[in-house]
Order: structure tokens, then sequence, then C-alpha cells
């Protein structure tokens, strides 16, 4: 699974441990979800989206995303 | 006060002290040291040489030695557990639903280790009894308190502490 989380999270600035409070999980979980190593549920992803005000696509998605301008 | 409130406020002052020590360990870093691979790994090895030397010490050095292992192998116990941040033992409601998928997990891997343990003890002990050309109505057993005590130990040993040691061996909890 390929994962925007990290770039959304900093992009809000918040931490890895700011995130994982306000969705109710362990910051080593914000982690996983961000190097793809951990699918999340559909409940997870659901908070985590709507907290960082994206959809679900845009933070998860089966396919690698394209590069970002910043990243290219 | 009733027998009845009073055991509902042990409950409540039971489960305030599990969630304060559930969240104390979730987001503890004084013992990170114990939590990197290698330091699990070595915990999980140090337990394992514990657990092997328990019989050891009760059978031929005695009660007082056996049960100074037991301390030892207590104290590794609860350095494995804090390595894998208490994972293993706590209740679902500490648990992030990664953390419940992975207590899941090392716990069907437990059970599957604790049987083949016992499917291969209890095989090896009938195999034995029957190649020392025992008569099976006549086979007795007789154990010594010190050998009684070294098996409850061992196997106290092993079934406690084998989910946190499939935890501690897992990639999936760094």
């Amino acid at each position: 699974m390929f994962s925007r989380l990290e770039e959304l999270r900093t992009a809000h600035g918040l931490s890895r441990q700011e995130l994982a409070d306000q969705v109710g999980v362990h910051y080593q979980t914000i982690g996983y979800l961000e190097r793809g190593d951990y699918s999340p549920s559909l409940s997870l992803a659901l908070r985590l989206a709507q907290l960082l005000n994206a959809d679900v696509e845009q933070l998860f998605s089966l396919e690698p995303f394209p590069l970002s301008l910043e990243q290219r | 006060m009733t027998l009845k409130d009073r055991w509902r406020s042990t409950q409540v002052r039971n489960d305030a002290a599990v969630a304060e020590s559930a969240e104390r360990l979730m987001n503890d870093t004084t013992f990170d040291v114990l939590r990197t691979r290698l330091a699990r790994k070595s915990l999980v090895v140090a337990y394992l040489v514990v657990l092997a030397l328990l019989p050891v010490a009760f059978i031929a050095l005695g009660s007082l030695a056996g049960l100074l292992v037991v301390f030892v192998g207590l104290g590794g116990y609860l350095l494995l557990r804090i390595s894998v941040r208490t994972i293993a033992d706590l209740p679902d409601a500490y648990l992030d639903e990664r953390q419940l998928a992975l207590r899941n997990a090392s716990y069907v891997s437990s059970y599957r280790v604790v049987s083949l343990v016992a499917t291969v003890l209890g095989s090896a002990a009938l195999v034995g009894f029957i190649a020392a050309g025992q008569d099976p109505d006549e086979w007795t057993l007789t154990i010594s308190w010190n050998q009684a005590m070294a098996v409850f130990w061992v196997v106290m040993g092993l079934v406690l502490a084998v989910p946190s040691i499939v935890l501690a061996l897992s990639d999936r909890i760094d």
C-alpha cells in the first residue's frame, strides 16, 4: 500500500504523536501507516482523512502516487 | 457499604491502575534500549537459557537455588514484557487496531508453539517408556518435590511468556 500520510501530516504541522492522539492510535502506528507497512481499517482511514481535510484516496492508494511538484 | 459496592469500587480502582500503567508503558521511552531488535532477541535468548537452567537448579542444587532462578526468570519475564510494551497482556481497550492485530497473531503463533512443544515432549515420554520396556499397566512415575517444582515453573514460564517471546521476535513491532 502507498501512503501520503506523512506529506499531509507535515502540511498540517502535526507531529506523529499529535496525529496519533487525535485519531486514537499509538504513535508507532502512524509511522507504519506512513511507510505503507500497515493497511488501516476503513474507520481509521476515514478518521485520518477527516482530520487532514482530505479524501481517503488522497491519503492511501494501491498504486504509487505521482510525485508532487516539490519532489520533482 | 455492601460487599457488592466494595467489589465495584475495587474494580474501578483496578481499572484505573491498569489504564495508568498502560498509558505509561505505551509512551515510555526510558526502556527504549530494550526495544531494539537486537535487545529483544537477546532478552528472548537469555530468558530461554534461564528456563533451561530451572530444572538443573531445582534438581541438582536444591530448592533455594531453584527459587533464585525462578526470581531471575521473573525479572527476565518483566523485561521481556516491557520490551514489547505489554501488548501481549493488555486488555483490548488499551491497544489500537494494529497492536490488536499483532497481539492476535502472536496468540495464534503461541498456541502453535505450545502445542508443538507439548506434542513433542508427550511423544518423547511415551516412546521413552515403551523403549524402556515398561508394562503400561504397571507404569508408575515417582517424582520428588523439587522435580515437580521444576516441571511446574518451566511450564508456567513458557506458557506465560510465549506471546511476548513471539512479539519480541517479530519484526512488525519495531
